[in-house]
């Protein structure tokens, strides 16, 4: 059963994402919301609007999830996670490599103190879901706890990449 | 190995038949789609490690070396839904279609998804478009690809297409179930002609309603990827037939070179309109065979 989000519920979930990544509410000013038993929806204001939308089995694609705290989906984070401006991991290739395969990332000892001065760190991020990238692109979400990254990625979503083809 | 009786029946329609059967035997090119809800094309060229050639119809859609074409769904841009596997004579429909954000666009046969997400990055993610299927299975790839993809612009339902609830469209993709002749070099298909005969009679059904569903002045984009006229022509003119406000459009598209709708198959004879139709074989460019018709509602 679909329900759409009224204003405050919107304002909830958007200050949520806000408070974590720093993305804007103002970037989904002209989108539309709802939610079924499971999750949260957004997509465009013109389908919400539109006469099939009661009767539709679903629509536009799934935003988070309400858990315990809310765990944004890694399709959605894909599409705007390049506007977040905190709570991100930045991968080296090897780590990316890993990630994407849909391996936990650990950081020992060692690599969290040398990673003051790297690309990736672990410390610079508070523990919860975070986004991940590699180069600027936005691999998905973890969940940071104790030094490592919990890998988030759909299992159906996760791939041995080949880099050079 | 094609059967006997699939030769005998295209060798008088399908022109330069030698050259359609050397194509047979050849591995069919794979294409991708750029998809620019995610990625600029400009971007995804600078990043792609692929080998690519420009499709002359389409900017957003490239031929992949062959040597590369196995390992595509392999690659970072991939994972990241940068790109979308589909077949470049696939992507004609929509680009027929021509849909625009205040529309209201439906998707009759839409699982799974290459040419409902298409549409929904032509339409740069903003208006609606109501994709339909009647296939549970074949819808959940159609919400894995739009999730994949990043698609916001798209409602799923699920009637039987000749069921689909009373409302109207101003442009509507009816892409239908065919016997697939145009693309045996991908699927195996087991042939005959009484196949043909039974698609027909539910592609004249879908039609029918499509049509219905359509508002005065609305298009319909009808498509399917078989040689068969029965299947083809035979279901516009069935429709022209029996709905005097249904009138064909020349299609018209930059950068490809298409063959004309037939006026005769074997005994029977179709109206001079089927001409404004367009047919795509296999050794044109190396992709599928496909029939589009375009069609006004007046």
């Amino acid at each position: 059963m679909k329900q759409r989000l009224n204003k405050n519920e919107k304002r909830e979930l958007l200050a949520y994402i806000k408070e974590r990544f720093g993305i804007g509410e103002e970037l989904f000013e002209n989108y539309g919301f709802f939610r079924t038993k499971e999750k949260f929806y957004i997509c465009s204001e013109a389908c919400v609007k539109n006469e099939h939308f009661g009767r539709a089995e679903t629509g536009g694609l799934a935003f988070a999830r309400p858990n315990k705290h809310l765990k944004p989906t890694t399709d959605m984070l894909q599409l705007f996670g390049k506007h977040a401006k905190k709570n991100i991991a930045e991968l080296g290739k090897e780590y990316a490599e890993k990630f994407i395969r849909g391996e936990d990332i650990i950081f020992d000892k060692s690599e969290r103190q040398e990673s003051q001065e790297s690309q990736e760190k672990p410390a610079a991020f508070e523990e919860g879901f975070v986004i991940v990238k590699y180069k600027g692109h936005i691999l998905g979400c973890a969940n940071f706890s104790r030094g490592s990254l919990k890998n988030l990625i759909p299992k159906s979503r996760r791939v041995r990449i080949k880099w050079e083809l | 190995m094609l059967p006997k009786k699939f030769k005998q029946r295209y060798k008088k329609i399908i022109p330069d038949f030698d050259k359609f059967l050397a194509y047979c035997k050849k591995r069919q090119a794979v294409s991708i789609r750029v998809n620019t809800l995610k990625i600029s094309r400009e971007a995804f060229l600078e990043l792609t490690t692929l080998k690519l050639k420009q499709v002359p119809w389409y900017e957003n859609c490239f031929f992949v070396d062959e040597k590369q074409a196995a390992y595509v769904s392999s690659t970072f841009e991939y994972f990241l839904g940068y790109v979308y596997l589909q077949d470049a004579a696939s992507m004609l429909p929509p680009l027929v279609l021509q849909p625009e954000e205040h529309e209201r666009i439906l998707d009759l046969t839409a699982a799974p998804g290459s040419k409902t997400t298409q549409l929904s990055q032509m339409l740069n993610n903003r208006g609606c478009i109501v994709a339909n299927d009647n296939s549970y299975v074949r819808m959940r790839a159609l919400r894995d690809n739009m999730n994949r993809l990043g698609c916001l612009n798209v409602l799923v339902t699920r009637y039987d297409a000749i069921h689909f609830p009373h409302s109207e469209f101003d442009k509507i993709l009816l892409d239908v179930p065919c016997s697939l002749e145009g693309s045996m070099r991908k699927y195996f298909i087991k042939w005959n002609e009484s196949i043909i005969r039974g698609f027909a009679v539910l592609q004249k059904k879908m039609i029918a309603r499509a049509f219905e569903l359509l508002k005065p002045n609305g298009t319909l984009v009808y498509s399917t990827c078989t040689y068969a006229p029965e299947e083809n022509e035979g279901v516009v003119q069935y429709l022209l037939d029996r709905n005097d406000s249904a009138k064909v459009e020349k299609i018209k598209l930059k950068g490809i070179s298409a063959h004309s709708g037939l006026i005769k198959f074997r005994n029977t004879t179709f109206s001079n309109e089927m001409k404004k139709t367009m047919r795509l074989y296999i050794h044109d460019y190396n992709t599928s065979g496909f029939y589009i018709a375009k069609i006004r509602k007046e």
